[in-house]
């Protein structure tokens, strides 16, 4: 059975079992995840790793 | 039509955290302000052992008895950092952790405390100010001594969920990063060995049993097909085994990736991945076994 693959690290010329999806629509996943999903925690991204904040 | 690539998923996984439980985040904040106080912070934290290990909940390592007869063995000569989903493998292995430490803001998080109790007498807990009020009970009830972070830095972004005096730090979106991060910028643990964070299942699990798959299925129109098509695939280079994460694992290991490079190089190179199994490959993350760390030799490589 071909394994369909949102990305990866296959080689498909080494792992030709493998098949990229062409039909993942990133529009209706993004419309959708906005409304359902997400993870634990909030990810900030840029600025400090961290920061004391004392006084 | 196109394919996501990493960086629009990342996006769309942040967006969507922030979306979707900020208004739970901050109601929980202002309760545990309220009912708790934030009166000790990680500030008060030192290390009795710089040689720490991470322990999250990855599926492959709750697999492995073997691991914790040698943790058990050098138990006094480590410090052990839990994520709160590993409590129930540490209890099995008869193992109480230094600290314990919890960012989710669900409910469902208080379950790992109240079905561990025994391990929280006199142990240190790290809490997210964001995390739910009825952890923050359990913690009290099991005799944890609390001490508090926050995820949110000041700035106007995040002002309304942010509090003066507490220490901010990224937690990189969940609780097993979270969990490094704060032992290795914070506590600065030296060298630091990661077990269970694997951010995937064996490809021989069926994907209703991956955590997200009932959301997914939700939003993919009850489509399992579909649901498949939204996870990764990985070989891993250690064990050659194939590995599938959901998006939002994925996501988990994106951010992780994002924030490695931001570390300083002396941090990437004491830190060592004690699990070969899951998608967790960084560049300058070398792979141990477990045995290997406990040696005086990890200690002599760095210095």
């Amino acid at each position: 059975m071909k394994r369909k693959l949102l990305g990866g690290n296959y080689d498909l010329k080494k792992d030709p079992e493998c098949e990229l999806p062409t039909k993942t629509k990133t529009n209706d996943f993004e419309s959708a995840a906005l409304e359902h999903l997400g993870g634990s925690i909030a990810f900030v991204r840029g600025g400090n790793l961290y920061e004391d904040n004392e006084g | 039509m196109k394919i996501m690539k990493d960086n629009e998923l990342l996006d769309i996984i942040t967006r969507s955290t922030f979306k979707n439980n900020g208004q739970l985040w901050l109601n929980n904040i202002l309760e545990n302000e309220k009912r708790f106080g934030f009166n000790n912070t990680i500030r008060e934290i030192k290390l009795n052992h710089l040689k720490s290990i991470v322990l999250a909940a990855g599926p492959e390592s709750k697999k492995s008895n073997d691991d914790f007869k040698i943790i058990n063995k050098n138990r006094k000569n480590i410090t052990i950092v839990a994520c709160d989903g590993a409590l129930s493998t540490l209890s099995k292995n008869n193992c109480v952790p230094d600290i314990i430490v919890s960012v989710d803001g669900a409910k469902i998080i208080a379950d790992f405390y109240k079905n561990s109790k025994e391990m929280l007498k006199g142990t240190t807990v790290i809490l997210a100010t964001s995390i739910h009020p009825d952890v923050v009970e359990q913690c009290i009830d099991g005799g944890a001594k609390i001490k508090w972070v926050q995820s949110f830095f000041n700035c106007d972004s995040h002002k309304k969920y942010f509090r003066k005096g507490i220490p901010s730090i990224k937690m990189g979106g969940n609780v097993g990063t979270a969990s490094y991060l704060l032992t290795s910028v914070v506590f600065q643990g030296n060298p630091i060995g990661l077990m269970g964070i694997e951010f995937a299942w064996s490809d021989e699990t069926p994907y209703y049993n991956t955590q997200y798959y009932d959301k997914l299925l939700n939003l993919l129109d009850q489509n399992s097909e579909r649901v498949k098509d939204h996870f990764i695939h990985i070989k891993n280079p250690y064990d050659g085994k194939t590995y599938i994460a959901d998006p939002v694992y994925y996501a988990y290991f994106l951010m992780l990736k994002e924030i490695w490079e931001e570390l300083p190089l002396e941090i990437r190179e004491n830190t060592y991945n004690l699990t070969k199994a899951g998608i967790l490959n960084l560049n300058e993350l070398r792979s141990i076994n477990i045995q290997e760390f406990m040696n005086d030799s990890v200690e002599s490589i760095i210095h």
